[in-house]
């Protein structure tokens, strides 16, 4: 999953960066509201943390320019201000979410966790095909009842597969929504990291569950033997 | 009760309108009173002149010659008029009301006269005194006697005054109970006008009662107040309006303490809670921990400049006067920022002739200098230029510090001095400038009997003015002494540059 964090004080935005990559997110960052509105043109993101006071465009005409647009991000407001007007004119501009500033970190990530579900508009915290368990809470896979060790970013590819079960998702979706911007998007990374995964997902004696459509990309789903 | 307005007023209009009525009552009765007794006095009169109209002298001898029912009243025996008449000495005539008794004798005839007597039967009575000349009666024959002389009489009427007093003294009674009726509809109308008049005082009092420390945008109504109220009402609604502001600052100030400090609070626990969440190596945890103590020390700086406002505000902060070195302190101050100054490629003009000895508070001129210099260094352009220059002129030492890349409005120059507020509304810089330096500057120069004012107007560069007094009492100073690095702005030293400087400080 790839999120935006907007945020102006530097040492917050580093942690946040931190924190959230760790929590295997992809994570993309902006110091102030243009460099933000620039990152979000293609509507990548699944989740756009953003910090109301910030420099050259404050985050509620970011917000309200990305709605204009009709960028299909999650909002989570990130800010200091408290009152309760301000909230509503965030949360009324067409944010998602409000989090005032102190905040529990693993509170954050909770409340991303459940932007990203919202969106792909799947309650279950554990999706679930086949025998194939995905535990987005405690970022746990089990095959057969059985866990698989996976990287980071082969995680974040198979949840994003497995919030998208039964989709066809293009390289260039999975691109712009598990990976940072350190490798083109031309590259086979993507390819690799699904061979990767397929190595450590499938077994000789249950269904296969990752497709590959040629020309189209790749699917997630449990399919009759043809 | 005494100091109630309500019953001032009408205490005062009851003993004004009591004192007229009695007066315009007393006048009244002594108007009808003489008006009374000089009709009786003229009937008095008329009725004695019916009397000397019936004397007649024959031959020497006064006759008064009347009918009894000519002149019934002093016939009668009951309450009768009396008269008496006397030609100088002897008593030629009584009354036959009067039998043997006398009517007091006036003295020598002087006109008519009027005197109050006791009449014979015991009755008040007055009497008028008269003279009048006879009339000789002529003889058969036509001729009057030679010796026939006219006489003089003088003759003295009386009658009794009861019904004279009696009617006055009704009259004196009806006036009286008039009077009474009239002090008091008085009274009630006037309790009725002052209530009316006093009731623009009781609401505004009302008004004043209904105000509440939590909302002071409530205006007391001058409506319908007098003209004599209406001063007090606008210099209360000017001292609501003064409060107002005064409360709506507070709560904006407070309101923007708790914005800055969550910022970096955030921050702080952000970093920690990450550091936390998994197993790293020990220069992660160092990491996070010079992290946090970075952010902790920047709360520091903003709670310790807040602090300087605050006792600045309550007049808590003391001057420590003494001789000092201003290029040196310049120079000092400059000292933590050149790196900085260095490192974003500015160039630095500096006009400072050494030495420059005033008396001063060299503490306190080190925060500011310290401040300007911050900001000139964080908001100069990219290799743009600061500038410092400072001069002694006639006793006061002008100190400039300016930078170019100035992007003030030349409107906001005012609100630069406002507390928290930033050329960029929606930028927070937190913990890096929150506003509040150029706030300081300004406590602290007043405190120093200097002022401080901003120039934006200079093509682009940002200028900033401070003019202090420079009593120069030593020429060689003798107690020179510069503090360790003082209090806001935060070490300098831990500061991290914006990528883009704006001109806000």
């Amino acid at each position: 999953m790839r999120l935006l964090v907007v945020e102006d004080f530097q040492p917050l935005r580093e942690s946040l960066v931190q924190g959230l990559r760790e929590a295997g997110f992809a994570v993309d960052e902006a110091t102030d509201g243009q460099t933000a509105l620039w990152h979000a043109r293609n509507g990548e993101h699944d989740v756009i943390i953003l910090d109301i006071m910030l420099p050259k465009v404050d985050g509620l005409s970011v917000l309200r320019q990305l709605r204009e647009r009709n960028c299909p991000s999650m909002v989570l407001f990130l800010t200091a201000k408290d009152a309760p007007q301000d909230r509503i004119a965030g949360l009324e501009l067409g944010a998602d979410d409000y989090l005032v500033k102190p905040f529990v970190f693993a509170e954050l990530l909770a409340r991303v966790r459940a932007m990203i579900r919202r969106k792909y508009e799947t309650k279950a915290t554990v999706l679930r095909i086949a025998d194939l368990e995905v535990d987005t809470t405690h970022r746990v896979v089990r095959r057969a009842g059985k866990a698989v060790d996976l990287s980071g970013r082969e995680y974040a590819l198979l949840e994003y597969l497995a919030h998208n079960i039964g989709r066809i998702v293009s390289r260039a979706d999975i691109w712009q929504h598990v990976y940072d911007f350190n490798a083109s998007p031309e590259s086979n990374v993507v390819d690799v990291y699904i061979g990767l995964l397929r190595k450590k997902i499938e077994r000789p004696d249950s269904p296969r569950l990752i497709h590959t459509r040629r020309g189209q990309g790749y699917l997630l789903a449990e399919l009759e033997p043809a | 009760m005494i100091r109630s307005l309500r019953f001032r007023l009408l205490l005062h209009t009851s003993l004004a309108t009591a004192i007229v009525l009695g007066l315009l009552g007393l006048a009244l009765y002594f108007g009808v009173r003489r008006s009374v007794e000089f009709e009786y006095n003229k009937s008095l009169l008329t009725e004695a002149r019916a009397v000397a109209a019936t004397a007649e002298q024959h031959d020497q001898q006064i006759v008064f010659d009347y009918a009894p029912d000519e002149l019934p009243k002093f016939v009668t025996a009951d309450h009768p008029d009396y008269f008496q008449a006397w030609i100088d000495p002897d008593i030629v005539i009584r009354s036959p009301s009067l039998g043997h008794g006398d009517l007091p004798r006036p003295p020598a005839y002087s006109g008519i006269s009027y005197r109050d007597i006791v009449l014979p039967d015991g009755r008040p009575g007055r009497m008028v005194v008269m003279s009048f000349t006879t009339t000789i009666e002529q003889n058969a024959t036509g001729n009057s006697s030679t010796a026939d002389s006219p006489h003089t009489v003088l003759l003295s009427v009386a009658s009794d005054t009861l019904s004279m007093h009696h009617t006055l003294e009704n009259f004196r009674w009806l006036l009286a109970g008039w009077c009474c009726l009239a002090v008091v509809v008085c009274g009630a109308v006037l309790i009725w006008i002052v209530g009316r008049a006093v009731r623009p005082v009781e609401r505004v009092a009302g008004d004043i009662d209904q105000l509440r420390e939590n909302d002071l945008s409530v205006r007391l109504r001058s409506g319908d107040a007098p003209t004599e109220l209406a001063p007090v009402i606008d210099k209360l609604n000017g001292l609501l309006s003064r409060l107002e502001s005064a409360f709506a600052r507070e709560k904006a100030f407070a309101a923007d303490v708790a914005h800055e400090l969550r910022n970096p609070l955030a921050a702080m626990l952000t970093t920690l809670e990450v550091c936390r969440s998994r197993p790293r190596d020990e220069s992660a945890y160092i990491a996070a921990i010079d992290k946090s103590r970075d952010v902790a020390q920047r709360m520091q700086a903003m709670v310790e400049t807040l602090l300087v406002l605050a006792r600045a505000d309550a007049g808590q902060l003391s001057l420590k006067l003494q001789n000092a070195d201003a290029a040196d302190l310049l120079d000092v101050s400059w000292a933590l920022f050149a790196p900085r100054a260095q490192a974003r490629g500015l160039q630095l003009q500096w006009q400072v002739p050494a030495p420059i000895l005033i008396e001063t508070d060299p503490e306190r001129l080190l925060i500011i200098l310290q401040n300007l210099f911050d900001n000139a260094v964080c908001y100069a352009n990219d290799a743009g230029t600061v500038r410092v220059t400072a001069r002694l002129d006639l006793g006061r030492l002008l100190i400039e510090v300016a930078n170019t890349g100035s992007r003030i409005a030349p409107g906001d120059a005012d609100q630069l001095f406002e507390r928290f507020w930033r050329g960029d509304q929606a930028r927070t810089d937190t913990g890096v400038h929150c506003g509040l330096g150029l706030s300081l500057c300004q406590r602290l120069s007043r405190l120093l009997n200097g002022h401080i004012q901003v120039q934006t107007a200079q093509h682009d560069w940002f200028i900033v003015r401070l003019d202090l007094p420079a009593p120069s009492r030593d020429p060689h100073p003798r107690d020179f002494s510069i503090p360790a690095s003082t209090i806001p702005p935060a070490s300098p030293a831990t500061r991290t540059v914006p990528a883009e400087p704006s001109s806000a400080p």
